[in-house]
Parts: C-alpha cells; structure tokens; sequence
C-alpha cells in the first residue's frame, strides 16, 4: 500500500476520532445547558427508562468526563447511540437504518449518474474547447447550480409534480404498494425517485462538468499527450487513453472531496419531497428538538462520507499503477 | 476585467442585489405585517403576490435579502480572515505547527458540511449571531488551505528571503510582503465564501435553525414550506426569494471564473478550435 | 537535390501575436546530423517544432514554405498531418522523462503508436511483442521493460523509451528536443554513442536541438546557431572547428570551459539574450557584440555564403563564397 493511500486512510481516522468525540463533548460544551433544559422539559412526559436513556446522550452525569467519555464509547461500540424522542421508544440506531437505504438508493444514484453525466460532458467540452458545448453548458449548469437545492426541488415539485401531475411528489413509494420485492413496488420507487433524482443530478452536475473540463484541459496540454500526437495517435485514442483516463484519477479524487457537500444538499432535497430517508429524519429531530436522533444522525452521515471517501481513495489507488508500486 | 461580459455580467448582478440589501427596505411595506388576504397570486397591489399568512412576498423579498446578505458578507469576511491569518502563519512557519493545522484543515474538509452545522446550530439558540458563528466556526478551513498553499510557493521566491535577511520580523513579512501578492486568491475565496455563506444560511434556516421571526431569504422558504405552498400551487411564495438567491450566486459564480482564469490561464477560452490537438495552424497571407 | 530530406524556407512562427521565429531557412539531408544550439527562448525549438506543425496553441505559423521529402507541410490538413508524425518524422520531445503516458506499459504505447499506422506493413510473420522487444534492444533496453510503467523505470530508461517509440516506425528523420538535459553526464554519453549506432544501422538523419556547443562538436555533421529568433550561422562542422565566423558563435565557444589540453579562461558574453518578441534594431545581436558597428545598430545583416553550405548574417565577416 502505498504512503498517501495510508495518510489518507490515517486522516479519516482522525476525522472520525473528531466526529466522535464532538459528538460527546457538544451537548456538555454548549453555553446556557441546553440539556438540562431539554431534560426540564421531558421529565414528566418520558418514562423513567427513557429519561435515562436521554440522560446519558446528553450527558448529564455527574461522573467524571474521563469516566462519562468511556462509557460513551462503550455505547458506541455496541452500537447504541440512545432513544429517540420523536419516534419513541424506538432506539435512535433503528430509526436511523430505517432510512439508511433510501438515502443511499435516492442520493447514491443520484450521485452516480451526476458524476458519470458530468465527467463525461466536461470531458467533451474540454477535447473542443471553445465549441458550443464548452461556451453554453457550463454557464447554464452554473446558473443551474446557483439555486440551493431543495429550492430546485420545490419548483420541480410544483411544476412536474403538482402543476403537470407528470410524477409522485412525496414518498418513496405509492399507498398502493406493499414494500417487497415485487415488480410493483419497484416501480413505484423508481418513479418516487425521478423527481428528486432529477433535482440533485440537475443541481451538481454543473460541479462535475466544471471539474472534468479543467482537469482535461491540464491533461490535454501536458507532455505525454504532445508526445502521443507527434507519433501520430488518432484523436479518439488520444481522446480516450491520453485525456479521459488520465483526467479520471483526479477528478475520482474531487468526487471523494465533494461527496459530503453533494449529500448535504440530497438530505435538504429529501426533505422537500418527504422522502423518508436522512434527511426527513434530519428534520423531525431539528423540529421535534430530538437531540439523540440529531447526533445519531450526525455520526451515522459523517462516518458514512468517510467510509464512501476511503472507498474511494483505495479505488484510486487500484487505478493507478504510480501508486501500486 | 471589467472589460469580460461574464465579469460586467457578474458584477451588475452582485451590485445590484448588494443596493437592492443596503436602500430596498426603505421602499417597501413592512414584511412582517398581515395586509391581504392569504396566498392571493401576484396583482397589482401585491407584485409577488402575498404569503399563507397574507404577507407582501415582494417586501419580505427585498427585507430578506437584507439580512440574508449582511450575515453572509460578515460570515465571508470573517472566515477567508481567519483562513488566511491560520493558512499564512502555518505555511511560514512550517514544522510542527503547520503539520498539526494542515491536519485540523484537513479533517474539517473531509467531514461532510451540513449534519456538522446542523448539530452544531441545534445546540445554540437560534439566530443571526449563532448562524454567523456556526457558519464562520465550519468555514475557514477551505480559505485556510488555499492560503496555505499561495504562501508556501510565494515563500520559497527571493524577495521573502531578501526580507528575512535584512531582520524584518515574521509578522512583518507575512503582513507587509506576502498578504499582499496574495490578493487573487483571497479574492477568489472571499466569492466562494459568500456562496457557501448563502447556501449554507438559507439551508439552515429551511430546517428551521434561523429565527422564524425574522425575515431572510432561507425563513421566506422555510414558510412557503410550512404553508403548503407545493401542494396548493402558491408558486409566487417561493419564486422570487429562489432566483434572488440564484441571481445573486450566478453573478458571484461568474466573477469566480474570471478570477480563476486569470489565477490559472490555461483555463482561459481560447476561441474554437477543432477537436482534441490540432496541427499547428497556418496563416496565409495571400488566402 | 534528391537527398534533401527537409527544407525550411524563410520560417516565421509567432505565439499569439509575438513573433518568436523570424524568416528561418535550413536544409536537412539524408543521414546527416543538424545540431541546433542557442540559449534558451532562441527559439531553436519552435522553429523545428513549428516547422513540423507539433507547436502547441497559442503557437501559429506566420509565413514561409517547409518540405519534408518534397511535401508542403504547411498544406496538409490533421490526417495528413498525422500520417507525417510517427511514420515520415520521430520526434523524442523535451522533457521526454515525463512524456510516457503513465498508465500504460511500454508495450501498449508501442502496440498503440504501430496501430496508428496500419499503413505501414508490420514484418511479416513478427508478433507485437518480437516486433516491440526488437525495438527495445535497438535503443538498449532489455525486452524484459516492455511491461514495465514508466514509473518503474529510471530517467536513462524512460529517455531510450522514448526514443523506442519515436523509432518504432523507422520515419527517415529523428528530431530530438534537448534530449540530455535532464540527463546526467554519462547517462548522456551513453545516450549519444547508441544514437550515433542507430543512425549508421538505420541511415536516418537527425536534428539535435540542445544548448550545448560543445556537445555538438563532437557529434553533429552540421551545426545552426539560433539568436533572437533568427538563425545566425549554419555550416558543416568543420566551419565551427577554430570556434566558427559569427561574433555570436565565438562568444558561446569562449564561454565554455576549456577542454584538455586546453589553455584559456572561460569568457561569457556580456549583456543579456535579446528577445524575439522586442528585437534590437538592425542586427539583433549588436548591443552585446565585440565587433559592432554604426551600420549594425541600422541595418540588419543579410545572410551570406561564406563557403559551401556555410552561411553567416554579419557585416563585419566578409562573405567569403569564392574561396
């Protein structure tokens, strides 16, 4: 394995270490004790099992932090990041893998198809600079994405959606349909999905062009391409195996960088379309002040950017055969 | 510059909702005040058309705009400050405290940016100060890192040598010799740093994390939500405040690109050219 | 002349709208070796790399004729263009250390350039490997590399991967920008001697653009000197041995160190290289030439024979054609 492949690896582990320990110390950190007011504000409403659940995310103890700090990662470890409130008395990890799946079906493909449409345009319109490819598309995706997402969302919605009824606009999935794996329920999560799918690819593709297109245009003025066409390479070889594939790697790199923006902007989308998934739980716990459901979430999407970003940065390194030694 | 359409382009736009922020509120009823009935379309009275709660939209546009645009300048302002005095002082000073700042840089930008201000925001009570310091707490260290970067290469050329041996001070050099050369880059981040201030302001206040009492661009879309705007076709209550806000980020867009192209000239247009690598072209002068 | 492989007449190329080549001619016959020597910005490589239409945007060509084996270069459109590079002319290019594509092997650059060009024949009953092994043992490498990454290979070795590849075809001219710069000394000799090998076993002819006069002295048939864009002196290598007739010429040779045997100082020429982009007046090298005069400040020298194929643009060196 290569060394940047480890100091990669070795900085997401320390971001995860900061994820994690932030997590422990906000609620002990914050100014004015929002916990115990939080806490005033339950007892009474809460069985005693629940408020010693809520207790403990809070971190409301009177152990010392060392102690209190331990036990926290004991917790974690077994996978125990307390009760939500909201959807009580279901634990927070429950609830959280709920809406795991849709996330990464609706903002996974989202992000998938975005990249691969966007890398493949910002290839184009670097290879012909100054073409209309290159003069029109990247100032339209720019104004494309210089609308907030979930805006985006909210006028595909009450155009597409509501005002031509061309497409569900709330839910993964039609009253209809019983979840399973059946052909119906398929389809009706497919067509849940173009809209919001639609809105996040529409929202970062201008990213992944604008990317592509100024990683080529470096690849396409560099040494091993003007030595491939002073041996008189065709251009769709050069095309192919002198720009696209040696622009690939770093823009791969930039795909793992923005993932953590690109889901932001998936979990405001989600919200729109009361799409169960992080981000409608996002919002129950902003809304229903369901401080356990929020950190549970925070930990559960900051560690899964790391992951996707490992993944990505070991994908990378397989690619490239500098760093396979 | 100014003489590139896309930068007058950018800069009317910018400047525009800039004095639109600063006068716009003289102008226009108070936002806040229940005057018509509710969701009535865009009419002559109300040219935006009025809220759920019968609200002017075209006055809580303008307002919105207000406050929306001053946290954002300050947050922009603060932040590329912040980056670029941490970035500058690690870069400089290397060893030890550059690894362990490039490492703090580092692990912020990997960590995805939304749950962290989210978790953040929900702790603190809601308002412009905690979205400033939210905001400016998760921001800094893209600016830092670039700053970081621009030092680093501005260090190793003869004239910070030149100043380091005549004696001057550390922070002498930093404030007097580099700071200066460094002015297209800090350019540069404070426009991303007013998009990420708008985006991630607007964003939050959509959760719900702002003040719901005050009137931005991001509660303005909060409630069109809560008010059913989608599922009663009230399309005026969310419009205008979305193409401000995209209005107002094309043109900072715009000027980006400018400036990066200037920063980076391989990036510059360059007219058509055919596909690819081309033979070095021929120039008859008889045809 | 049958065996003038490239002619270059009155070459002007410009970058953008600044003129760094201006009014250019050489000759280049089979099997010789053309060194082109000048400082840096001379524009010794642009015009070569102009002249073969591998000059990078904002390059362009402003003028004058070049004929490679009797076709207008200038004429041909991309395909044309395409079919020259590789199969007619081999290019190993500047900073040739980092010219490899990295994600491929030395056999799929080799597979790929002899695939670009179906038009020539492979030999009959030679796979691709025996025909890429037999290149590599040309330059000197070990078959063994051709499944090598280029970053698996050493500076010396990615220099004769280069050279493989620009060979592969067996084109009749070799051009090599700065080769050896990059290279250390021995690594460099190494280089020469097999390049010197390869051209009596294969008869191409070369140009050898480098900064280095002495280099050439030993190893090039003909020498071109480049100053400010134009090229001041070109003749056979016998002209330049008591150190060459141009004031320019003699300067570069004073400025190197001597050899063995060798009993003098080192003098460098005072005064910096004057630009192509903002020439002086009259002859482009009088603000810094021992021998100048009033006419020179005013009046730009005319190139003039001063024995066979030996040329010189100064007015203090008398023309010498009769002698």
């Amino acid at each position: 394995m290569s060394r940047g492949l480890l100091a990669r690896l070795g900085l997401y582990a320390v971001a995860a270490w900061v994820a994690i320990t932030l997590n422990f110390l906000l609620p002990r950190w914050m100014p004015g004790d929002p916990a115990s007011a939080l806490y005033a504000r339950f007892q009474g409403r809460l069985e005693p099992s629940a408020l010693d659940a809520l207790r403990l995310t809070l971190g409301i103890s009177d152990a010392p932090i060392g102690e209190q700090y331990v036990d926290y990662l004991g917790q974690l470890a077994h996978g125990e990041l307390g009760t939500s409130l909201v959807y009580f008395p279901s634990p927070v990890s429950e609830v959280i893998a709920g809406g795991l799946g849709w996330t990464l079906f609706l903002a996974g493909g989202a992000l998938i198809v975005a990249f691969t449409l966007g890398s493949t345009l910002g290839a184009l319109a670097a290879w012909r600079r100054g073409g209309w490819l290159d003069s029109a598309v990247p100032p339209l995706l720019s104004l494309l994405g210089a609308f907030p997402y979930f805006w985006l969302a909210m006028a595909a919605s009450w155009f597409l959606g509501f005002h031509l009824g061309w497409f569900p606009v709330r839910h993964a999935y039609g009253p209809e349909v019983q979840p399973g794996w059946t052909l119906a329920f398929a389809a009706s999560t497919v067509r849940h999905a173009i809209l919001p799918g639609a809105t996040m690819v529409a929202a970062s593709l201008g990213g992944w062009v604008l990317t592509m297109r100024n990683t080529m245009m470096g690849v396409l003025d560099d040494e091993p391409l003007r030595f491939a066409q002073a041996r008189g390479l065709g251009p769709s070889r050069i095309f192919l195996h002198y720009g696209v594939r040696n622009a690939l790697l770093p823009s791969l790199t930039s795909f793992g960088m923005a993932l953590g923006f690109v889901l932001s902007g998936a979990l405001l989308t989600e919200i729109v379309f009361a799409y169960p998934g992080q981000g409608y739980l996002l919002l129950q716990a902003v809304r229903g002040q369901d401080y356990p459901l929020l950190q549970g979430l925070f930990l559960t999407i900051t560690l899964a950017v790391l992951g996707a970003n490992a993944v990505v940065d070991v994908l990378v390194t397989a690619l490239d055969p500098r760093t396979r030694g | 510059m100014i003489a590139d359409r896309r930068a007058r382009l950018g800069l009317a736009l910018v400047l525009g909702f800039v004095s639109v922020a600063l006068l716009g509120p003289l102008f226009v009823a108070d936002p806040s005040a229940y005057l018509g009935p509710p969701l009535a379309p865009p009419s002559g009275d109300f040219w935006f058309g009025t809220t759920g709660q019968g609200q002017d939209v075209f006055a809580q546009t303008v307002v919105g705009a207000r406050s929306t645009l001053l946290v954002a300048t300050i947050v922009a302002g603060l932040t590329v400050f912040i980056g670029a005095v941490l970035g500058a002082t690690a870069a400089y000073l290397g060893g030890v405290v550059d690894a362990l700042l490039s490492l703090a840089v580092n692990v912020f930008l990997v960590m995805p940016g939304l749950p962290l201000i989210v978790v953040i925001a929900a702790f603190l009570p809601p308002g412009p100060v905690t979205m400033g310091v939210v905001l400016t707490l998760t921001g800094w260290p893209w600016h830092a890192r670039v700053v970081r970067a621009q030092v680093a290469s501005l260090r190793s050329r003869d004239f910070v040598a030149a100043a380091q041996v005549s004696g001057e001070s550390t922070w002498r050099i930093v404030v007097v010799e580099l700071l200066p050369n460094l002015a297209a880059v800090l350019g540069s981040s404070f426009i991303g740093a007013l998009l990420y201030a708008v985006g991630a302001q607007v964003g939050l206040e959509f959760l719900g994390l702002g003040d719901l009492n005050a009137v931005t661009w991001g509660t303005n879309l909060y409630w069109a939500t809560n008010d059913s705007a989608l599922l009663t076709g009230s399309w005026w209550t969310f419009v205008p405040t979305g193409a401000g806000i995209a209005a107002f980020g094309f043109g900072l867009t715009l000027l980006g690109f400018v400036l990066d192209e200037r920063a980076n000239p391989r990036l510059a247009a360059r007219g058509a050219t055919g596909p690819g690598p081309q033979p070095t072209p021929v120039e008859r002068a008889d045809g | 002349m049958a065996d003038v492989l490239l002619e270059i007449t009155d070459l002007r190329v410009r970058y953008g709208a600044v003129p760094a080549v201006d009014g250019v001619s050489l000759t280049v016959r089979r099997g010789e070796v053309l060194g082109l020597v000048g400082e840096s910005g001379s524009g010794k490589s642009t015009a070569l790399l102009g002249a073969l239409r591998l000059l990078p945007f904002p390059g362009r060509i402003a003028g004058g004729q070049v004929r490679l084996e009797g076709h207008d270069l200038l004429a041909l459109d991309a395909a044309g263009m395409r079919r020259v590079w590789g199969e007619r002319v081999g290019l190993v290019p500047q900073g040739a250390l980092s010219a490899l594509n990295p994600v491929l092997t030395l056999e799929a650059s080799l597979a790929e350039t002899f695939a670009a060009h179906p038009d020539v024949p492979a030999p009959a009953g030679v796979s691709l490997r025996e025909r890429g092994a037999a290149l590599l043992r040309r330059v000197g490498l070990d078959p063994a590399n051709l499944r090598a990454f280029p970053h698996q290979l050493s500076g010396g070795m990615r220099q004769r991967a280069a050279l493989a590849l620009a060979l592969a075809l067996d084109p009749p001219l070799l051009v090599l920008d700065e080769p050896t710069t990059a290279l250390d000394v021995v690594v460099e000799r190494e280089l020469l001697r097999r390049l010197v090998q390869l051209r009596d076993e294969a008869g191409f002819a070369m140009v050898f653009i480098t900064h280095d006069l002495a280099l050439l002295r030993e190893f090039a048939t003909h020498i071109g000197v480049f100053y400010a864009g134009e090229l001041v002196e070109v003749g056979p290598v016998a002209a330049f041995a008591d150190g060459g007739a141009h004031p320019y010429t003699r300067g570069l040779l004073a400025a190197l160190p001597p050899g063995p045997g060798e009993d003098r100082v080192p003098v460098s020429i005072p005064g910096h290289a004057a630009s192509a982009a903002a020439p002086p007046s009259g002859c482009r090298f009088h603000p810094r030439c021992p021998l100048a005069t009033a006419r020179c400040a005013a009046e730009a020298p005319i190139r003039a024979h001063r024995g066979p194929d030996h040329a010189v643009a100064c007015h203090a060196v008398p023309s010498g054609a009769a002698r």
